[in-house]
């Protein structure tokens, strides 16, 4: 996607080019007209100095008073007659202008007088503006209002966009907070503009729409756990019963004591599934104030012993107590999920050290010597090695506890050691 | 003694009916809501399994009828509902304790066993099988009348054991009995060895002539000898 403008300034930039435009059409019409009118002003002011002249001066000239007359009078002059002039009709004739010092156009009028019983042609002229001088003129009140345009158009249209835009922003800014996760349905302001209204609305339906599917997607998963339970249960029973028969051979135990290896890996997976639908459907929100080190040794209780069974070594620093608010059940999940994570993944008379300070909780182990892929440990079912029997949603447990608590959750590898470290916030 | 099982699962039902019965129980059982109303309130019985979710209504309603009724049984909830809201909300109504499924049936069977001796023979707390002698109060075990130490892991072993004398109970059930729901989560085969090869040990050194049967490392078994 290129570069983006908004609305106002795309609008804006269409209101300046038409504007331009229209105006640069409108100049040669503008052009026309101004002449056409100050012709008729000529027009007239022509006419009536000739009326003038024959009115006061005419009934009292003489012939020999027109020499003296047409050397001071350069616009109203006394000529000979002749039939070539065309009478009391004002047209438009070019004669050289000696302060100008070309010729120009002037607005001209010509009558038949008689001075003492003798026919002569009365003349009255003025001189139109010049061309370039009228295309000047336009020229700067075009530009002035342009710019006047210009200015009124950008303050008015940031105003009016301002204003009419503002259901939409609010709008936008509500969908931008909107996580499908939380399932709270926006609820935009009111508005009285037909579009933001159909917007809203159909915003409206569409994230109901969301929300309902996402919601019975999450309840399926749980559903499908619960009833996954009993047939579980039922296969756990029958195992059980048939454990009980005499004389099993050697085989047929190494059978059964696979199908128990099974059943308890389903059952495993399905309390993982469980666990991660209710933390997604929010059944853990209640929180308690929780000492941390007290519910760690809680936890190693049995775990200590187990993972001292398998030849590993368990170290604990607490470096000051530690207070957190936090849901018990998910704190225990946690907990546990992160040692039996560090006992299964390591290595034959490995250690594992946690440590409590300030404000957080590390937990590292020996393992594979080989750093696991950062990205990728919290994801759900993936799984690091083949041999190692997990489900692959331990640590996206972990994670997802983390995540809803709103504590930061790191791994890391140093010194041979796989380590996440967990940083509550308060 | 007799056992009500109200669970609509047929198979699972006649399981438990099944193993339980080896003891001295004599098992009833209901599949739906309205047989197990109907025999409530006709029969008594000392020990009631309840599953929750069943045909033709709520298992809560059975054990609010049971409450209601003023019925002195112990009840079990055995349910698909598994977290602990659920198991808060049971024991709160009145059972006596609360089975997630899938369950074993050894550690349904110890549960029984604790239940009834809880609530029979609260004024005896010791359990005798064989030549071995539990005091149940001040958790010392005695063989031939002389005291033997055991860990705490030890001694619940050796609960779970008795409590499903002369069955085999198997590898992972005693695991998860004696280190929690997490326990199928790790490799148990070790562990359950050195505490059933200790618990061994401290008995022959006794002379107990109780003996505990390993079935091929799978499945454990305390056979007790008659007198």
């Amino acid at each position: 996607m290129g570069r983006t403008r908004t609305l106002a300034a795309k609008s804006l930039w269409g209101f300046s080019l038409s504007t331009l435009l229209i105006l640069l059409c409108c100049a040669p019409l503008l052009y026309k007209l101004m002449e056409r009118y100050y012709a008729q002003d000529l027009d007239e002011l022509v006419i009536f100095r000739i009326q003038e002249f024959e009115n006061e001066q005419l009934p009292s000239f003489k012939a020999a008073d027109i020499e003296v007359w047409n050397r001071f009078n350069e616009d109203i002059c006394i000529l000979p007659f002749d039939e070539k002039y065309p009478l009391l009709e004002v047209r438009q004739e070019e004669f050289f202008d000696k302060a100008e010092g070309h010729s120009i156009d002037f607005r001209i009028v010509y009558d038949k007088i008689t001075i003492e019983g003798t026919s002569y042609i009365l003349s009255s002229r003025i001189p139109m503006i010049e061309k370039h001088d009228l295309i000047r003129t336009l020229t700067y009140q075009y530009g002035l209002l342009f710019i006047v345009l210009l200015i009124s158009l950008s303050v008015v249209s940031y105003y009016m966009s301002k204003r009419l835009w503002r259901p939409f922003h609010s709008t936008l800014s509500k969908i931008r907070n909107f996580s499908l996760e939380k399932g709270k349905l926006p609820q935009f302001n009111s508005t009285d503009t037909t579009e933001f209204v159909q917007l809203n609305s159909i915003l409206n339906d569409l994230i109901s729409s969301n929300l309902s599917s996402y919601k019975k997607q999450k309840e399926f998963i749980e559903n499908a756990s619960h009833e996954l339970q009993t047939p579980l249960a039922v296969f756990k029973s029958q195992l059980d019963i048939l454990l009980q028969q005499p004389n099993l051979s050697q085989e047929q135990t190494d059978i059964i004591q696979s199908l128990y290896s099974v059943s308890s890996r389903m059952t495993r997976l399905n309390k993982n599934l469980l666990l991660l639908a209710r933390i997604d459907n929010d059944q853990y929100i209640n929180r308690v104030d929780i000492d941390f080190v007290q519910t760690l040794y809680a936890q190693l209780l049995y775990l200590r012993e187990r993972a001292e069974s398998n030849g590993i070594k368990v170290n604990i620093e607490i470096d000051n107590p530690l207070k957190i608010q936090a849901n018990r059940i998910l704190v225990d999940s946690l907990i546990t999920n992160l040692i039996v994570n560090a006992i299964r993944h390591n290595t034959e008379n490995g250690i594992i050290n946690m440590r409590v300070v300030d404000c957080g909780f590390v937990i590292s182990n020996t393992g594979a010597n080989q750093a696991l892929d950062k990205d990728k440990v919290f994801r759900r079912f993936n799984r690091t090695s083949e041999e190692k029997k997990g489900n692959g949603l331990g640590l996206s447990i972990v994670h997802e506890i983390c995540k809803m608590h709103g504590w930061k959750i790191q791994y890391d590898y140093t010194n041979n050691l796989h380590a996440f470290m967990i940083q509550f916030t308060h | 003694m007799k056992i009500l099982v109200i669970e609509d699962e047929k198979e699972l039902s006649k399981n438990i009916v099944k193993y339980l019965s080896n003891d001295s129980y004599r098992c009833e059982q209901a599949y739906n809501f309205s047989t197990a109303m109907e025999k409530i309130a006709l029969y008594n019985y000392d020990c009631i399994l309840l599953d929750l979710n069943l045909p033709g209504g709520d298992g809560i309603q059975i054990l609010e009828e049971i409450k209601s009724l003023k019925i002195d049984s112990g009840i079990i909830i055995i349910s698909a509902r598994g977290s602990l809201d659920d198991r808060i909300e049971g024991l709160k109504i009145g059972a006596d304790d609360y089975l997630a499924k899938p369950f074993s049936l050894s550690e349904l069977s110890v549960r029984i066993y604790a239940l009834m001796r809880r609530r029979q023979f609260s004024h005896n707390n010791i359990m005798i099988s064989g030549d071995v002698e539990i005091d149940m109060l001040s958790k010392t075990v005695k063989v031939k009348e002389r005291i033997i130490t055991l860990t705490k892991s030890e001694y619940d072993l050796l609960l779970f054991l008795l409590g499903n004398k002369n069955r085999v109970v198997s590898k992972d059930a005693i695991a998860e009995h004696l280190s929690g729901d997490m326990a199928d989560m790790l490799d148990s085969h070790n562990f359950v060895y050195a505490h059933i090869k200790n618990l061994k040990a401290k008995f022959a050194k006794a002379g107990s002539s109780n003996k505990i049967k390993t079935i091929y490392g799978t499945g454990y078994q305390w056979v007790e000898q008659e007198h």
